[in-house]
């Protein structure tokens, strides 16, 4: 039976189109943009269609001379990204196509999509969602993983219920419980590939694989007036995965670093938070041990990712203090987080953060230390200062053996002044002192905004004591600029820029990867509807 | 009703994973072949990780000692002399030519096997070096369609080479075939960095020091014929140098018949050596 619901349409575009142009210091040299093809991008749309209790939804993808799969390369293809169709039907909620979902924070399984980082987990396959009452729900999903345009071989199923409690009236304390489990198989060909892998080993580093492997959850959350207190416990069962540190022996008695190995794994994951008056108060900590899982051991990198394991750093934005943002590392890391935020009055707050990532060997992989003040005089000025200290382990994260640990000092300072309603003056000044990588910099950044359609910036990056050699041998003070013009008319927004960019590691969420540096013009292009 | 089956439902799914029949790793046996595999390493005495790779390789060696050839490329990348530690430059114009016509790769060390671009792999230059004996045996383990036959002549005094490269096909084949001659030189001790610093004394194998081709090789006929030989033939005279390099007791010659094409495209189907002496 239909209702006389018409249903509704919504959806988005969004196109990136790069002008790659080659400089002759900081290259990229070898890369086919640069070298012949000049210009590449993306696009994305996305169409939904509701009506009643049924969703459905169609993604359009194009990648042409794209380097967003992998920086150095060429990535050509277009066609069907998502498709998705969902019902509910009395108690029973379905779901068919490329799926996103997540069992507690995804610490055993996160099907998600981050463009910037070429990550779509999302997994083909069948959901179904049963509402045992208001509060309290059993849900099944299996499927396999999406690979570009492709899915993996692998098939991963699962199962979590949750349910919501609450006790007392006049101060409620409230606690939402919930398990998961799921269940990944390899292959026939990813278990010929591991088994040949593991016949090219010696005696004393072989083992023997299993197909499956299973991983289950526990997770809370408990609620009373200020305080949210999140706790989560995964374990996971004996799986394949690659450990780099591991020592494995050559025929000729030598030994290298880095084997495939067969551990089982535990994550255990706790944040706080507390809001006393005018202080607010977030405490996190992590243990992750042989927890990597992937649908297929020898992917490398971010794919094949089957979880999510959680950042233990403030996620920053800065152009400096985001510099050196640490991945998450999935088989051994230990780390805590404090963030305190206090409000002194109605112009003045400050914020600390501290955070702390080590290996479960004590190796320090990451410290970070990060001050700000705010002022703000509603309709006139905002005043954001602040200091950066770190440690980062760029041997780990970035994979330079043997370099130093970056120690930077960064301070920062980000001003917004507005002339009247439409018009607005906003300036970032930021310096990195540093002895190791690039050596220091210095970033300065204007933004002139024309209420309520244009932004001119303008930005620079300049290498103040540079540590680098660059193509001609030559450590050379480099001017890194940004010339940009933003147009925004309702839902659509235009931006074009001429942008110098180093070489730079690009964090979502704790999900990094190393991008070679870009020169050239980007032309974005986004429209809601 | 449905409340009390939840617990019990994933309680079973838990304890039914317990048991799984592990699969059983059978042993491994060099196959027998007349086919001789590639093993080019992109390489660097700047980079760290490429130790491992060398020992990796040494000890491939040893295991298929008659099946597999190598070949070391100082390219352009990570191969600058270390200040105050490196006593030889290796890099040479057929070896930044030719690293860069395996490139793009996702670092070093790369290692390529026979060309080839694996199932798994992005590019033809692996950066995992546990991968490389399963694509080497995966290379011995397809058909050989060519059987290389070297000789050289050699004379001491006049250091001058004459290589003769005797082509068999097995088969018939056809395509834009291409022969490579490469020199390498072993057993040079220099600096090379590690992960834990320099080593002085480390020791540097099968060095590419020269070619007798194009570093992308040098055509051969588009179609050759099954059982009809064809030879080529080549001359080089050896520098004189007297910093301890082109030492000819520790010289290589390496000869690979391949495939020219876009990356990944450029299969070698065999290859042989010979040493100076």
């Amino acid at each position: 039976m239909y209702s006389q619901n018409p249903g509704s349409w919504s959806g988005n575009l969004e196109t990136n189109v790069n002008l790659f142009l080659i400089d002759s210091l900081i290259g990229p040299f070898n890369v086919p943009q640069y070298d012949n093809q000049l210009v590449g991008g993306e696009a994305w749309l996305n169409l939904n269609y509701t009506r009643d209790d049924l969703r459905v939804g169609i993604r359009f993808d194009m990648y042409e001379n794209s380097n967003l799969k992998n920086p150095v390369e060429s990535y050509s293809a277009e066609g069907i990204g998502r498709w998705f169709v969902k019902k509910s039907v009395g108690k029973l909620d379905f779901e068919v196509g490329y799926l996103y979902d997540q069992i507690g924070s995804g610490l055993i399984y996160r099907a998600y999509e981050q463009r910037t980082l070429f990550i779509d987990n999302a997994m083909k396959g069948l959901s179904a969602k049963y509402n045992i009452s208001n509060d309290w729900y059993i849900k099944g999903f299996g499927g396999r993983q999406k690979n570009a345009f492709d899915v993996y071989e692998g098939f991963i199923k699962g199962i979590s219920t949750e349910r919501f409690f609450v006790f007392g009236t006049e101060k409620p304390v409230s606690i939402v419980p919930g398990i998961g489990f799921v269940n990944r198989t390899f292959s026939d060909n990813t278990m010929d590939g591991i088994v040949s892998i593991l016949q090219s080993y010696l005696e004393e580093d072989r083992f023997s694989p299993t197909y499956n492997t299973y991983a289950a959850t526990f997770y809370n959350t408990l609620s009373y007036m200020g305080l949210t207190w999140y706790l989560e416990a995964a374990i996971k069962s004996d799986d394949v995965f690659y450990d780099s540190m591991a020592k494995r022996k050559l025929i000729n008695g030598e030994y290298v670093e880095g084997k495939y190995v067969r551990r089982s794994g535990s994550v255990l994951y706790s944040s706080v938070s507390l809001a006393l008056g005018k202080l607010g108060l977030t405490l996190e900590g992590k243990r992750t041990k042989n927890f990597s899982f992937r649908v297929d051991p020898s992917l490398q990198l971010n794919r094949g990712l089957i979880n999510y394991l959680p950042p233990m750093n403030r996620q920053n934005t800065y152009r400096l203090t985001s510099r050196y943002s640490p991945a998450t590392q999935d088989v051994s890391e230990q780390a805590f987080q404090v963030d305190a935020q206090y409000k002194i009055n109605k112009h003045w707050n400050v914020l600390v953060n501290f955070s702390t990532i080590n290996t479960l060997e004590n190796e320090t992989l990451y410290n970070e230390i990060y001050t700000q003040f705010q002022y703000k005089k509603p309709g006139k000025i905002q005043v954001i200062g602040g200091v950066q200290v770190l440690e980062y382990n760029q041997d780990v994260y970035e994979g330079k053996p043997g370099v130093e640990n970056v120690k930077a000092f960064v301070p920062f300072t980000d001003i917004l002044y507005k002339f009247n309603r439409h018009n607005s003056l906003r300036m970032e000044i930021q310096y990195m002192d540093t002895k190791q990588d690039f050596g220091s910099w210095f970033y300065s950044l204007a933004e002139y905004s024309i209420a309520p359609h244009w932004q001119f910036e303008g930005s620079v990056m300049y290498n103040t004591n540079p540590k680098k050699e660059l193509s001609n041998g030559i450590k050379e003070k480099i001017l890194y600029p940004t010339l940009g013009v933003i147009y925004s008319s309702g839902a659509n927004r235009y931006s074009l820029r001429y942008v110098k960019q180093v070489e730079g590691i690009v964090c979502s969420g704790g999900i990094c990867r190393l991008e070679p540096a870009f020169n050239g013009v980007r032309f974005n292009m986004s429209s809601n509807f | 009703m449905m409340k009390k089956f939840i617990i019990p439902i994933l309680t079973a799914l838990v304890l039914v994973s317990c048991e799984e029949k592990e699969v059983i790793i059978p042993d491994f046996f060099v196959p027998a072949t007349g086919k001789i595999v590639l093993l080019e390493d992109l390489t660097g005495v700047k980079c760290p990780n490429c130790p491992k790779a060398a020992y990796e390789i040494e000890s491939l060696l040893e295991e298929f000692p008659s099946n597999l050839v190598a070949v070391g490329i100082h390219g352009t990348r990570l191969t600058q002399p270390i200040e105050g530690y490196s006593q030889y430059d290796f890099r040479n114009q057929f070896s930044i030519d030719l690293e860069d016509y395996h490139y793009p790769a996702w670092g070093k060390p790369g290692l390529l096997v026979d060309r080839v671009l694996f199932d798994g792999e992005d590019y033809p230059a692996t950066p995992i070096v546990e991968n490389v004996k399963s694509y080497v045996v995966q290379e011995l383990n397809k058909e050989q369609e060519i059987e290389l036959f070297l000789s050289k002549d050699y004379d001491e005094g006049s250091r001058q080479l004459d290589l003769k490269v005797g082509i068999l096909p097995l088969v018939n084949l056809s395509g834009n075939l291409r022969i490579s001659v490469f020199i390498t030189e072993s057993h040079i001790i220099d600096a090379q960095e590690n992960n834990s610093g320099i080593i002085e004394d480390f020791e540097h194998n099968h060095v590419l020091r020269t070619m007798l081709t194009a570093y992308n090789g040098d055509p051969l006929p588009t179609s050759l014929k099954e059982s009809q030989p064809i030879n080529e033939n080549f001359s080089y005279q050896l520098p004189e140098d007297n910093t301890g390099l082109w030492n000819e007791d520790n010289i290589d010659i390496v000869v690979a018949i391949g495939y020219e094409g876009t990356a990944g495209h450029r299969d070698i189907i065999q290859a042989a050596s010979i040493s100076l002496k």
